[in-house]
């Protein structure tokens, strides 16, 4: 097993730090006065049960939800992120529970849209994006042939596959994943796995979202539960077992931190 | 033909596979020899010599002898074919294309992909407004004078037209050229129609039906192949 290091302890600043947000849909209080931080080189799993809040929390900070109220900060600035273009422009990548891929484009215009690259001339440059989107889909998933078809002729693991290349293709440094393995088969979410800890090397911080929680206690450094809006709480994946995780999704308390 | 050999050698380029030179030669080939044939065709409708008689006459002047004259191409066909152009490429190369296909695809993918789609949607009925502006000089044009309800109820034959080119109701797919070969086929029916004595309200049941069939079909259809 690797050596995990605490960011926090060599004093680094944290690189985002959500604070007491708050959204709700009508009557529901989707989001309830969460507060999170993420240090650079660190992953933090977001962990729930269904309609918990998780999808909602991260979209906050993507840029597709607006919270009620709460604070974002971005390397200490409070930061203001109104639309998903502000959160690209914080390097904010998102990989979305839905993937947000239109269908009726191909895998190359799907990985590149907002971002085209573009001739001199200032049109799309179709077979350099086609290249380019061949060059990282062979460290995903190899199998990947279907470059010219439109998403909506892939299968479900092509599509995030997809979703996963768009948001790790430009050098993000807040990367949020919400269960980018969930379609995937054994070999490929293996592969994404040894992404995640690349990526995590070089110093990005990753939301991670997953239903597995011995998948999350691999690869995460610290996991926060959340229920019914309300964040459970944050520990070190160092402190607690696997049970201690279940009984804070399934009851909403840490056992362990209860007893002591 | 210059796009066509660009890209090839963008394809090269990149390591792709792409088709032998001989094959890419014949498809130039074909699409010259298209060109030229239309050119001829039209060329080859010549103006009646009263016709032109009565055109020198109004200058004052005698027709030469042996002159003939060919109709050749109107303006309105060879402003089809510029239009058509630009809005090709602006659909297929530019941002813009694509970022209306990913929108008429998945609004809201489009959105989280960063594009502001209410800005985008802005732009769309501009460029439809500059299009109307276009078709109602030309429409204008061909009658001379018209009062200013000219192209009233235009809009349903340009969407039977849209649908019958291959265009989805839902969004996200279509061409401009397949969109063009519907308005032929629209046209046509409504030419036919009024040659073979068939009374306007009717023409108007006939069009309105077959923009009912072409939606009912593009909707049919686009089950049974899995779209939305
Ligand atoms: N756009 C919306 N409009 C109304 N209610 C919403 C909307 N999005 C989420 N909700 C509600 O907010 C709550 C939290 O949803 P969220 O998608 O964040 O759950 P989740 O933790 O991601 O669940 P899952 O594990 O199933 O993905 C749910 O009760 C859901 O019904
Ligand atoms: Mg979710």
């Amino acid at each position: 097993m690797e050596t995990r290091t605490d960011p926090r302890a060599n004093g680094a600043k944290p690189l985002v730090e959500l604070k007491d947000i708050r959204i709700a849909f009508g009557g529901v209080q989707a989001v309830d006065g969460v507060s999170l931080d993420l240090y650079p080189g660190e992953v933090v799993g977001l962990l729930g049960h269904n309609g918990a809040g998780k999808s909602t929390l991260i979209k906050i900070l993507s840029g597709a939800y607006k919270a009620d109220s709460g604070e974002i900060r971005i390397e200490g600035e409070k930061a203001t992120i109104n639309s998903p273009r502000d959160a690209r422009r914080y390097n904010i990548e998102t990989i979305y529970q839905t993937l947000a891929l239109a269908d009726n484009l191909d895998a190359a215009s799907n990985l590149f849209l907002g971002r085209e690259i573009v001739t001199k001339l200032g049109f799309v440059d179709d077979a350099k994006q086609e290249a380019e989107t061949r060059k990282i889909m062979a460290r995903l998933n190899p199998n990947f042939r279907k470059l010219s078809e439109p998403v909506s002729a892939l299968s479900g693991g092509q599509r995030q596959s997809v979703a996963i290349a768009r948001a790790v293709y430009f050098n993000a440094r807040i990367l949020i994943m919400d269960e980018p393995t969930a379609a995937l088969g054994v070999h490929e979410t293996a592969m994404v796995a040894d992404l995640i800890k690349e990526l995590k090397a070089q110093g990005l911080g990753i939301f991670l979202i997953s239903h597995d929680t011995r998948e999350m206690m691999d690869l995460c450094d610290r996991v926060s539960v959340m229920k019914n809006g309300q964040l459970v709480g944050t520990e070190r994946v160092e402190d607690v077992t696997e049970d201690d995780i279940l009984s804070m999704i399934i009851m909403g308390k840490n056992p362990k931190r209860d007893a002591a | 033909m210059l796009s066509l050999l660009s890209a090839r050698r963008n394809k090269v380029g990149h390591g792709f596979p792409v088709k032998p030179i001989w094959a890419e030669a014949v498809v130039i080939g074909i699409i010259v020899a298209a060109i030229l044939g239309f050119v001829a065709i039209l060329n080859a409708y010549e103006i009646p010599s009263r016709v032109l008689a009565r055109d020198f006459a109004a200058r004052g002047m005698e027709v030469p002898e042996g002159y003939t004259a060919a109709y050749g191409i109107p303006y309105s066909v060879l402003l089809l074919i510029a239009v058509a152009v630009v809005m090709t490429v602006i659909a297929r190369k530019t941002r813009l294309g694509r970022y209306i296909f990913a929108t008429g695809g998945n609004p809201d993918a489009a959105e989280l992909s960063g594009i502001n789609t209410r800005l985008l949607t802005v732009k769309v009925f501009s460029i439809m407004g500059i299009l109307v502006g276009i078709s109602a000089v030309v429409a204008s044009a061909r009658l001379t004078n018209h009062s200013n309800d000219i192209g009233t109820l235009d809009e349903l034959r340009v969407i039977a037209a849209a649908v019958i080119g291959g265009t989805a109701l839902s969004g996200g797919i279509g061409t401009i050229y397949g969109a063009i070969l519907g308005a032929l086929i629209m046209q046509s029916l409504q030419s036919g129609m009024a040659m073979v004595g068939v009374d306007a309200p009717l023409q108007n049941m006939v069009v309105g039906t077959v923009l009912v069939a072409a939606v009912l079909i593009d909707i049919i259809y686009r089950r049974r192949v899995g779209g939305k």
